[in-house]
């Protein structure tokens, strides 16, 4: 993981909780168990130890110095005179630390669990019913299509899939070099390497209809994997004009750009990767929706009659007696 | 990042904390050093301080100083409102939180909570992410403290009894009872528009008593309607996969065979509802009732003749 800098904010409270942790053991801790415990390199321990003992070095008598700490061979110790009171949590770290427990203990929580009990008591200190007051919703894995996959990384496994490609409305059988999983507004994606077209290609867990761990050894993942959606230069461009209440498009799609004319109808660029995806958008929005560019040869209709057209055949195909 | 900051913050801690009395801004500057000459630069340097600490959670009491002819105001830092009121957490519900947030990746403000906790830490790879802005985080402070908050949505000002929040499809919702409407209403934080000002009173309102509805996430339901219509729908087998995590255990499996899947659910909102069927294209077909397949039509009709 890329150590991110720390803000002074950050670095005050870690370099608070490391002294007070350490004061607890009388006996000194070994630098190697503070690095683990508070994810820091041994350096970096004995920086922020050492300006820890300096404190107020320049302005208190010796005796009102509010840190004591000294390294003893492999061994930290610290006491303290001062700086000895736990922080309180912000509503941010206590936020955070609820919906990461809640993420975990789901709907139907064991309440025997430790997870359930320290939820149950953070909740109390908060002066909260943890259950009442925060929902998340999450399944931190991927279910059991992301649980097989993950052990299919790990064992670098070729798999084959049977995917309902969105963009293309199409079912195909794929077999992917899985590299990595991630979770982007909410849903779970694979990404990897597509081996019939040996490109690197996502793969959203929920269209994933069938999956197969092959035998075959996966070719060696690249050192870095993207984990998140990228906007290719080279897409092409679709202009469209929409009325004032398809404002959710602009929240919903990869919108390259967007003006709101003088009255009201929005002029939206949007990256277009496949037709069946801009077919949606336009069906969705309406009679009202038009697209602007690019337009259609002369004589024939625009994707959204088009489309409109095609969903139409199904219904008058059957014989139910609606008619036009 | 300073050292010098970072010594200079740590030794106002705990001058501030130590001190039998309120400290003016002058005493604080000589006893704690390390600031500029000159009377407004420290002045200023003293207020970023000020905000540096209120962020990290270390509250700042301000009280006017006794004994002084003239009253001036003074800042020192009240153990009762510095501790965190010691959850008396067990090794195992310890180790429990810190497994959590690993496994959700609870960011910097999930390890520095674990820290106070005296949870180690460690460094997550997992993609999957709960993130929380400042919005996020007043909101919350919002919800635990039961204070109003105000807002602007939809381009409406609205005053809101905040009673509970909800993480979906990765975004923050609250769910509250909007004063002006007289009625629970959600919100995705998200959307909120400018920013959120929460009421000065602490408890302003009783939790509700009867537990709230979450926010659903299934478009054909998002807006209550007092009477639903069943729809059913046939799905390509295609899409099967697909439909059935969208239906998230809503609705009845008809059939679900190699002609495709049947399914029957409420539908409380016509829109949400025609949406979504038409993500599908023309692998969703509604087959009933009457009036919502002619609705369809209707629809789909408008749009084939515009051309």
């Amino acid at each position: 993981m890329a150590r991110q800098v720390l803000d002074t904010g950050t670095r005050i409270q870690r370099l608070l909780a490391l002294l007070q942790w350490v004061a607890q053991h009388p006996d000194g801790v070994l630098v190697t168990d503070v690095c683990q415990r508070y994810d820091m390199r041994p350096e970096e321990v004995t920086r922020e130890v050492e300006l820890a003992i300096m404190i107020g070095g320049d302005t208190l008598d010796y005796s009102e110095m509010p840190v004591e700490g000294y390294f003893d061979g492999p061994r930290l110790h610290v006491h303290l005179n001062g700086l000895d009171a736990p922080m309180r949590l912000t509503p941010a770290e206590g936020l955070a630390v609820l919906a990461a427990a809640g993420a975990l203990v789901g709907p139907e929580p064991d309440r025997s669990s430790p997870l359930w009990r320290a939820l149950v008591k953070l909740g109390s200190v908060l002066g909260i019913d943890p259950a009442e007051v925060v929902d998340v919703d999450l399944e931190p894995d991927g279910g059991a299509v992301g649980r097989s996959i993950t052990e299919a990384i790990e064992a670098g496994r070729r798999m084959r899939l049977r995917y309902w490609s969105y963009g293309r409305d199409a079912v195909q059988d794929r077999e992917v070099d899985p590299w990595a999983l991630f979770n982007a507004e909410g849903q779970w994606y694979l990404t990897g390497r597509a081996v019939e077209v040996d490109q690197a290609r996502n793969f959203r867990l929920d269209r994933i209809q069938k999956l197969e761990v092959l035998d075959e050894a996966a070719l060696p993942t690249p050192s870095d994997v993207p984990r998140s959606f990228a906007i290719a230069d080279n897409s092409s461009r679709v202009v469209l004009d929409l009325p004032a209440e398809a404002r959710w498009v602009t929240e919903a799609f990869p919108v390259v750009a967007a003006e709101v004319n003088d009255d009201g109808r929005l002029v939206v660029t949007l990256v277009a990767t496949e037709t069946s995806w801009l077919e949606r958008l336009l069906l969705q929005v309406g009679p009202d929706a038009k697209v602007i560019a690019p337009r259609p040869p002369a004589g024939e209709p625009d994707v959204l009659v088009a489309a409109a057209r095609r969903v139409l055949d199904r219904y008058r195909s059957e014989s139910d007696g609606i008619s036009e | 990042m300073s050292s010098t900051k970072t010594a200079r913050l740590l030794l106002l801690i705990n001058v501030l904390q130590s001190t039998s009395r309120p400290l003016t801004a002058e005493e604080i500057r000589q006893v704690v050093g390390g600031y500029a000459e000159g009377r407004e630069s420290f002045q200023r340097a003293f207020e970023r301080d000020k905000d540096a600490l209120r962020t990290m959670g270390v509250p700042l009491d301000m009280s006017d100083v006794p004994g002084l002819a003239e009253p001036r105001v003074g800042y020192r830092i009240l153990d009762r409102d510095l501790a965190l009121a010691d959850p008396d957490l067990d090794h195992d519900e310890r180790e429990a939180l810190h497994l959590a947030a690993a496994a959700v990746n609870a960011g910097e403000h999930g390890r520095l909570a674990l820290m106070k906790l005296g949870a180690g830490v460690s460094g997550s790879d997992r993609a999957v992410e709960i993130p929380a802005d400042a919005g996020v985080a007043m909101v919350f402070a919002a919800v635990i403290e039961r204070r109003r908050l105000r807002f602007s949505y939809n381009r409406v000002d609205r005053t809101v009894l905040p009673y509970r929040m909800q993480f979906s499809r990765g975004r923050w919702y609250l769910i509250g009872f909007d004063e002006g409407r007289g009625e629970i209403r959600n919100y995705r934080i998200g959307r909120i528009e400018g920013s959120i000002t929460t009421g000065d009173e602490p408890a302003a309102f009783d939790p509700p008593e009867e537990p709230v509805a979450g926010v659903t996430m299934s478009p054909w339901s998002l807006h209550e309607d007092p009477e639903p219509v069943e729809a059913e729908v046939w799905f390509d087998p295609a899409v099967r996969v697909a439909v059935r995590a969208d239906l998230r255990g809503d609705g009845i499996v008809v059939r679900d065979d190699d002609d495709g899947l049947v399914v029957r659910l409420p539908v409380t909102y016509h829109e949400g509802f025609r949406s979504w069927i038409l993500s599908y294209l023309d692998r969703a077909e509604v087959l009933g009732p009457p009036g919502l397949r002619a609705q369809m039509v209707d629809w789909l009709t408008k749009v084939a003749n515009r051309g």
